[in-house]
């Protein structure tokens, strides 16, 4: 088994209120396993994100469930939006 | 010549449905009738409000207080005779979504709120309908087309992205958080040119694909939109169990603060957040320590203005239960706001007028 410990480098971009929570339009974030880890991670250093209901892109596909980063992988905070 | 006389003889023969006459709505709306649609269809029971006009510019300020829909349906007569306008000057919500929808070929959802676009997405997804999605948050939009195949046969929609709605108050709305009266405009003008696209058959629909917009950036993301596993279950199974949904109550849960944590987001942001008594005039003790506005349950409907100017909204009573009451008709009424019911009421031990060190003594 290919050991997943050390993790990938990712890009974290944010939209909608995530961008005020994470304070940044992106961020860079090392030893990240997957999308999980990435949640948790989330709701540690950025307890609001827990709050929203955001879905996760991952390099411009939107994913329902988990999986596991590569290096590079370019990773999207999407908040819903109600305005209009 | 663009799309040509057949390209506009559907256009002539189309119908649309504009839900919302808003910030989105207006925009979309002038273009679809400048477009040549047969027949526009618009949903909204709301009327101006001065702090409007920045961004829904179908409406001037001789317009204020007026109804949204009225003003709207006139404009358009004014401007083509030959367009058929039908206003209808009500809140689409279960009772009337599956009617109104069912007589039009395409469904903007212009709307400001998100237990509309989850009543809208599944009255559509349980119709088949295309629905035009378009929604914005202070420097940003956000554009789809929901069920409408996928060039791999796959119709998405609102829920494959959130199969939940979140909780109420959690976003708060444009006259709260103020944007830019042109990204509406951007947006409800690309729900517009969607429509017109679906209608005629011009070119790629955004099907299966969010459209992101960053007005302060100048920059455009589209992201893929998957088939989420769980989206199908959380639509209702038939037009009945639709009827019988709670579209509002899905999106609003009480939530619940003790006295400590309450007087701390008061004294955090006090010009922003506001305590309200809603419990009868006469009953006492009251509260001394911070100022109230005391809106009693039995009236608070009515006066649900004075809590304009709040971000959070702190309620209380004498124990606790009317204020859980109080905070369900508030998210309903206005979802734009945060509630807390205040556990225990007033007589709880850590109310300020049982526990005196409230006041952040060091």
């Amino acid at each position: 088994m290919e050991s997943t410990t050390t993790g990938s480098t990712i890009r974290v971009i944010a939209f909608g209120k995530a961008v005020e929570i994470i304070n940044a339009n992106s961020l860079t974030v090392e030893g990240m396993t997957d999308v999980n880890a990435l949640k948790d991670w989330l709701s540690i250093n950025f307890p609001g994100i827990s709050e929203l209901k955001i879905s996760i892109a991952v390099n411009q596909k939107v994913v329902s469930q988990n999986r596991l980063f590569e290096n590079g992988d370019e990773v999207a905070l999407l908040p819903p939006f109600s305005g209009g | 010549m663009g799309f040509g006389n057949e390209g506009q003889q559907k256009l002539n023969s189309a119908s649309v449905l504009v839900i919302g006459a808003g910030g989105l709505g207006c925009p979309a709306l002038l273009y679809l009738a400048a477009a040549g649609v047969g027949k526009i269809g618009v949903v909204d029971g709301d009327v101006v409000d001065i702090s409007n006009l920045n961004r829904q510019v179908l409406y001037g300020e001789s317009d204020v207080g007026k109804s949204k829909v009225g003003v709207a349906v006139e404009r358009i007569r004014q401007k083509y005779y030959n367009i058929a306008v039908e206003g209808y000057e009500q809140f689409i919500d279960n009772s009337n979504a599956i009617a109104l929808i069912s007589k039009y070929d395409v469904v903007l959802d212009c709307c400001d709120n998100f237990s509309t676009r989850y009543l809208v997405n599944d009255a559509c997804v349980l119709l088949n309908k295309p629905l035009v999605y378009g929604a914005i948050y202070q420097y940003e939009g956000q554009v789809s087309v929901f069920n409408v195949q996928d060039l791999n046969g796959i119709a998405h929609n609102y829920r494959d992205l959130f199969p939940d709605p979140p909780d109420a108050g959690q976003i708060p709305n444009c006259n709260d958080t103020g944007v830019l009266g042109v990204l509406p405009g951007i947006i409800g003008t690309l729900q517009a040119t969607e429509a017109i696209k679906l209608i005629v058959g011009l070119g790629n629909i955004l099907c299966g694909k969010m459209l992101y917009y960053n007005l302060l950036d100048q920059r455009f993301n589209e992201l893929a939109i998957d088939k989420n596993p769980v989206s199908d279950q959380k639509i209702p199974a038939s037009q009945i169990e639709f009827q019988d949904r709670d579209y509002r109550i899905t999106c609003a849960a009480v939530k619940n603060i003790d006295w400590d944590k309450a007087l701390e987001m008061f004294f955090l942001n006090p010009e922003l957040t506001a305590f309200v008594d809603v419990r009868e005039k006469d009953e006492l003790p009251k509260i001394e320590a911070v100022p109230c506005l005391a809106l009693p349950l039995s009236s608070i409907a009515q006066q649900i203005n004075c809590l304009l100017p709040y971000e959070n909204v702190l309620v209380f009573c004498k124990s606790g239960l009317r204020s859980d009451k109080a905070v369900m008709q508030l998210q309903q009424a206005d979802p734009f706001r945060k509630y807390y019911s205040i556990l225990g009421g007033i007589m709880n031990n850590l109310s300020p007028n049982n526990n005196k060190p409230y006041a952040k003594e060091v």
